[in-house]
């Protein structure tokens, strides 16, 4: 597992249509990542840190270059290829929680199982058994809005564990938080990294890219 | 998490706009479903009425030659007798029934203090079943008797009955036609008749054909009426009658136009392609309608894929597959056409239920009949109604399924 061409992007650049320009989000990145590494990718808004983010979690692929998951070649591959995988290997929490605003915590936990295509009685159970492990057992049947921020970044992050995955990207995951449940998001994150994930932690944020193994610098869409 | 539970919450975001769908759904349902209901009621009253006449009744009435045959010129004037009658009866055992009658021919009628003008028919004892002229309870038909002894006596049709009667039993009563006592024998049993070459047989006052005879001097009769065993070959009989009356009458046999017939099978394919014709358009319309509605459908689809882009997004990320989202957006689509059809389906039925309440004494309300709602009908419609359901929600379903799932994440 400890390759150290886990992951791998080689000259990747990013172009967004914008109306009638375009706009470079990526200029040509090389970036490596080892397995179970705990990676902070750090720069300011606008710098193209996010599009790293998708391209890493194959939300999103690169305009040119090329980006090696585990040895495939990620260019390649189709939309239900991509979402395959972002399901069974990849987990995602984002700053604004992205959680379904009607459907209750354990629902929302449930979400990946569905498209996984497990059954309804262990899709409970696991949902409940990750949601208890994230503190949340008494808060399955809530909605999202009786919530607090870090109970929905908890919930979040419980969903993106809840199919096991090897990676776990995050976007500014404490950047709606308070500085207390921001400090105790940032301590599962050290847990899961301990446990042998392999964390990617984007932001803008010096101090909490600090608690991270290794920081990536970005601006202007290159890696300084 | 069960997407029926979903999908209920995300419905009653919109229940407005939901409602007034599901409205447009229940009427096309209900407009195809009681058009259609109509139809086919209007089709069966019409051979219903048909049948009033007679069913599987040829009448054959005088003409005028149209070719020179045996040394006569053309343009002579044919005409039949009673005699023709039994001579189909004896020697066409092709026609199972035969008779002839006479008139109309309008004259005075009279019972105690009442008097009126009425039309009068001559026709003898096969008129009964050829016609469907069942006497009510207590009463008869002409028969071979009256024929044979000229015999004074009536039999009424329901109508004429109560206008020189009223509430007054008429059988057994002494009655005046053309001032001459006449017994009242029978009155007609009620039926439905829309068609007739007089005047309907409710209206009509019938005596023996050898009274009538007698009586006004006519030596003619004015049509002779014949039922075919078998329908099938009822053209075959047609021929072989004609033959008959021919050599008898002497007339070129492949003569068009020396007879004037009038065979009811003809007016029932008629009735048929019409109720047919009749039916297709209704459907049409039905079909048309609830189209209308399907639009309506994935209008309100696409609000709903719009207004739920984040939550795709959502869904893409922790790794829906195009198909999963298709699905989803396919089976509310789904789910929202056959509620309304559902509804509106149970609301025809309604509909129908009561329009059978309504009595049909009236002619114009007989011409609809008793609409049902039959089973081929809601075949078709529930085969129309999935057909518009998925086309209605495959499109929205198909913009939902290819949204790009950053960009989704990024909408708001």
């Amino acid at each position: 597992m400890n390759d150290k061409r886990f992951m791998v992007l080689c000259d990747v650049t990013k172009v967004y249509p914008m109306g009638d320009t375009e706009v470079q989000a990526l200029r040509g990145v090389d970036l490596q990542i080892r397995a179970g590494e705990f990676i902070a990718v750090l720069g300011p808004s606008g710098s193209g840190k996010s599009t790293i983010m998708h391209i890493l979690g194959c939300l999103d692929t690169p305009t040119a270059g090329m980006y090696h998951l585990d040895g495939v070649a990620i260019q390649g591959l189709n939309p239900n290829e991509l979402a395959e995988i972002r399901n069974r290997r990849i987990g995602f929490v984002f700053q604004s929680f992205h959680l379904l605003p009607r459907a209750t915590a354990g629902e929302n936990v449930e979400l990946p199982m569905v498209f996984g295509g497990i059954n309804a009685t262990d899709r409970k159970a696991r949902a409940e058994c990750v949601l208890e492990q994230v503190g949340l057992g008494d808060r399955i049947q809530h909605l999202p809005n009786e919530l607090s921020g870090g109970e929905r970044q908890r919930v979040a992050i419980a969903r993106a564990l809840v199919n096991k995955p090897s990676i776990l990207l995050a976007d500014e995951p404490t950047g709606n938080l308070d500085s207390r449940s921001g400090a105790e998001i940032l301590a599962v994150f050290e847990d899961l990294h301990a446990e042998g994930r392999t964390v990617i932690l984007v932001t803008h944020d010096e101090t909490i890219a600090q608690r991270a193994h290794r920081v990536i610098h970005i601006f202007d869409g290159k890696i300084e | 998490m069960s997407s029926v539970s979903h999908l209920i919450r995300q419905l009653k975001q919109d229940r407005i706009r939901i409602a007034l769908t599901l409205f447009g759904i229940v009427w096309g349902t209900v407009s195809i479903t009681v058009l259609s209901a109509f139809g086919e009621s209007v089709h069966r009253a019409l051979l219903k009425g048909q049948k009033g006449q007679g069913s599987g009744l040829v009448r054959v009435a005088v003409g005028v030659t149209s070719r020179p045959y045996a040394g006569f010129p053309k343009g002579r004037w044919i005409g039949f007798v009673r005699r023709d009658g039994q001579l189909i009866r004896n020697k066409v055992p092709e026609a199972e029934l035969a008779c002839t009658e006479f008139g109309t021919t309008i004259r005075e009628i009279a019972w105690g203090e009442r008097t009126m003008n009425e039309q009068i028919v001559g026709v003898e004892p096969a008129f009964r079943d050829l016609r469907s002229c069942f006497p009510q309870d207590g009463g008869r038909f002409i028969n071979d008797l009256d024929i044979r002894e000229r015999r004074r006596v009536v039999f009424l049709g329901n109508d004429i009955k109560e206008k020189l009667f009223g509430g007054v039993p008429a059988v057994g009563q002494t009655m005046r036609i053309m001032n001459m006592p006449f017994t009242v024998i029978g009155v007609m049993r009620p039926k439905l008749q829309l068609s007739s070459y007089y005047t309907v047989d409710r209206d009509l006052i019938f005596i023996p054909a050898s009274t009538f005879e007698n009586l006004l001097g006519w030596r003619y009769v004015s049509g002779i009426l014949y039922r075919p065993k078998d329908p099938a070959t009822g053209q075959r009989t047609k021929a072989t009658i004609k033959t008959l009356l021919a050599a008898r009458h002497g007339f070129d046999p492949h003569d068009s136009r020396a007879w004037n017939i009038f065979d009811t099978k003809e007016i029932v394919e008629m009735l048929n392609d019409v109720g047919m014709g009749t039916r297709v358009f209704m459907l049409l319309i039905g079909v048309l309608t609830l189209i209308v509605a399907g639009v309506g459908v994935a209008n309100i689809m696409f609000v709903l894929v719009q207004d739920s882009t984040h939550q795709i997004g959502i869904k893409m990320a922790v790794g829906a597959k195009p198909v999963h989202i298709l699905r989803q957006y396919l089976l509310e689509g789904f789910a929202l056409v056959l509620a309304g059809g559902v509804l509106g389906l149970l609301f025809s039925w309604v509909v129908l239920l009561l329009i059978r309440q309504i009595p049909i004494d009236e002619e114009g309300l007989a011409y609809l009949g008793r609409p049902e709602l039959s089973l081929a009908t809601a075949l078709i419609i529930s085969s129309v109604l999935t057909l518009i359901a998925l086309a209605a929600g495959f499109f929205p379903a198909r913009r939902a399924a290819s949204v790009d799932p950053v960009e989704a994440l990024r909408y708001e």
